[in-house]
């Protein structure tokens, strides 16, 4: 009876007990090795083993003790209207969530939480809460179950309406939306965790080996730190694909009732419940591929959807232009797409283009003073200057292409503002109230072609900026005028 | 309208906690760096400098000038220290409500309550505990009805 009470008092209402494990510091598995090891050379001789390491094991339960003591103080319950929880030192912080404000609720479980049957739970309000979740808990399955039953419970018996993309949709996906950079930052940081484990052996290996296959395929004479730089790229960009297709494998989207359900993941599994009603902005991307192809990606704006680390706020990985707004009819049936009214014109192509090609222009200019300063490095500055030039392009013909896209629109309360940022265009729809600030700008250029660009500030959980270029002074101010945003002064 | 000021109380829990702080540092300094008078005492003097700052001028500014309202439609702060600023908030965008009641509260008056709104927020520290839970009750039942 009394352990029942114990047992009671110390769970409920608690998160899973895994947990106490993710308060430990991030090395406090590196500890335990060599204690493990001097037990096992001691043939288990226990006491032995605490004379002789007695302040490591101090230690080791202090942090245990810490962690646990964390967990212990963190406390919450699961209502019918709100979720209320004591967070923080000693779990000072109550707070009430009610379920009107909650925007989304992310729960997802990889191998090691699903091996002890236990979720993570992120629920988030438009609150900004510096950079993570309002409020995130690891919970075991019977308060998982009882919190999606009331999440869910408003669409029982609604009319469920589904979206699965093909899988082939998702590779093209994945290979889009794979980023060398984070790639390569993934790769950085394993290696650094993994020379600060076993030493730089590893990685000076693993260049040398690179740089000898290169070398080995490749007749012309590159420098070894630019094929080495070249191997980190291709596979930060291939690791980057991979984590990008294992998130986004089994991905469907359901709408029933107020609640759009976003399900994906191969080895992690995510289930996101997004209230519609508190989806901000629409947002769909192209790249210059994409637009060629005439295919699309759709995001969306909801506090705390895909705001995770290298997370993707996608609604429709990839669908066809075609197929584009009949899904989102499906998805999201209040939602409209207002036409352009406004759109750049071509004889002011000097000023999408000018940026780029400016950026081109410096680049052999910097290599020739990095040439006169430093001549013994002639060849890698040329190799690296080459490179260089390659993005730049890309980016001037990019900008060449957005203006023929470029354009606002408003129309039944809705704004849609078409524009292209750096590599990518986006075509942004979003309610004209959610819009808080809009200025217009010139620069000598524009003030000379009588041009403007509009800066234009929409608010959700954090305020936005959409930056919309070049379009004649005159037909910007009568536009905004016309919706009741009169900007003189 | 409803008026809230930080409690007097929460000013002298502060001057006691600053008191023991400066207590603590200097005896620390003692023991550590007795052979190093010098440095000895840059810590004790800029310690004690800080604690007589901040207990006797700061702290009774900040108090002094900080004043809550809590009107139907907003809530306002006027509070500064050295910089005094004021701060308005939107019932209608309050998020969530967060409470801190710390151990002895009744006594030490250190009650904080953080409003969670449409990308910010704003804390009221230092109330008394009735009238932070007074606060958070009544801003958590407008939050229930916020969409």
């Amino acid at each position: 009876m009394l352990e029942n009470h114990l047992f009671s008092y110390l769970f409920k209402s608690r998160q899973h007990p895994i947990k106490i494990f993710t308060y430990t510091t991030s090395g406090f598995w590196l500890l335990l090795i060599p204690l493990a090891r001097k037990l096992y050379r001691l043939s288990f001789d226990v006491a032995e083993w605490f004379r002789g390491d007695w302040l490591d094991i101090l230690i080791i339960s202090l942090i245990l003790g810490f962690a646990f003591l964390r967990w212990f103080f963190i406390t919450f319950s699961i209502d019918t209207d709100s979720i209320k929880t004591g967070t923080g030192y000693f779990g000072l912080i109550k707070s009430k969530f009610n379920y009107n404000n909650i925007c989304s609720v992310t729960c997802s479980q990889g191998p090691f939480y699903r091996f002890f049957g236990c979720y993570k739970v992120c629920i988030d309000t438009n609150a900004d809460f510096m950079r993570g979740h309002d409020l995130t808990l690891t919970l075991k399955k019977s308060d998982f179950k009882h919190l999606t039953n009331i999440l869910k419970e408003k669409n029982i018996g609604k009319v469920k309406y589904s979206y699965t993309p093909k899988k082939v949709h998702l590779i093209i996906f994945s290979f889009l939306f794979s980023s060398t950079l984070s790639g390569v930052i993934l790769l950085s940081t394993l290696m650094i965790q993994v020379s600060r484990i076993i030493g730089r052996q590893l990685e000076q290996k693993y260049l040398t080996i690179v740089n000898d296959r290169i070398q080995n395929f490749l007749t012309i004479n590159l420098p070894p730190i630019a094929v080495a730089a070249a191997s980190v790229i291709v596979i930060g960009w291939l690791y980057s694909f991979a984590v990008n297709l294992l998130r986004h494998w089994n991905f469907t989207t359901v709408r029933q009732g107020e609640s759009i359900i976003i399900k994906s993941g191969f080895i992690t599994n995510r289930e996101s419940v997004i209230m519609r009603n508190k989806i901000y902005s629409v947002d769909l991307r192209q790249n210059f591929f994409m637009r060629m192809f005439q295919i699309c990606s759709v995001n969306i704006d909801c506090a705390g959807y895909g705001k995770g680390k290298r997370q993707i706020a996608v609604l429709l990985p990839v669908t066809t232009n075609r197929e584009v707004h009949n899904s989102l009819k499906i998805l999201m049936p209040d939602h409209i797409t207002p036409h352009n009214k406004l759109k750049s014109r071509f004889r002011d192509f000097i000023g999408f283009t000018t940026p780029p090609f400016l950026l081109g222009l410096s680049i052999p200019i910097l290599a020739y003073i990095l040439w006169r300063i430093f001549p013994e490095w002639l060849v890698i500055i040329r190799f690296v200057a080459f490179i260089a030039e390659i993005p730049v392009f890309w980016l001037f013909v990019v900008k060449f292409a957005s203006i023929f896209t470029t354009g606002v629109g408003f129309n039944e309360g809705y704004a849609v503002l078409n524009y292209c940022k750096l590599y990518q265009f986006h075509k942004v729809t979003i309610p004209i109230d959610q819009i808080t600030r809009i200025d217009y700008y010139q620069t000598i250029i524009q003030k000379w072609s009588k041009n403007c660009s509009l800066r234009i500030y929409t608010y959700s959980e954090k305020v936005k900026c959409h930056k919309v270029k070049n379009f004649p002074l005159k037909q910007a101010q009568t536009m905004l005028e016309n919706q009741g945003y009169h900007m003189e002064v | 309208m409803k008026r809230y000021v930080p409690a007097k109380k929460a000013l002298n829990s502060i001057r006691f906690i600053i008191l023991v702080l400066s207590v603590a540092v200097t005896v620390l300094s003692y023991i550590f760096f007795n052979n190093h008078n010098i440095i000895m005492w840059i810590i004790i003097c800029v310690c004690w400098g800080a604690a007589i700052l901040y207990g006797v001028f700061f702290f009774p500014i900040y108090f002094k000038h900080t004043v809550y309202n809590v009107y139907d439609s907003d809530i306002r702060k006027k509070t500064g220290m050295i910089f005094f600023s004021k701060q308005y908030m939107k019932i209608r965008s309050i998020q969530y409500i967060s409470t801190i009641i710390t151990p002895f509260s009744k006594l030490t008056a250190l009650n904080f309550v953080i409003v969670n709104s449409w990308g910010g927020r704003m804390i009221f520290c230092f109330l008394t505990r009735d009238e932070a839970m007074e606060l958070s009750s009544h801003l958590d039942e407008i939050a229930s009805n916020n969409n």
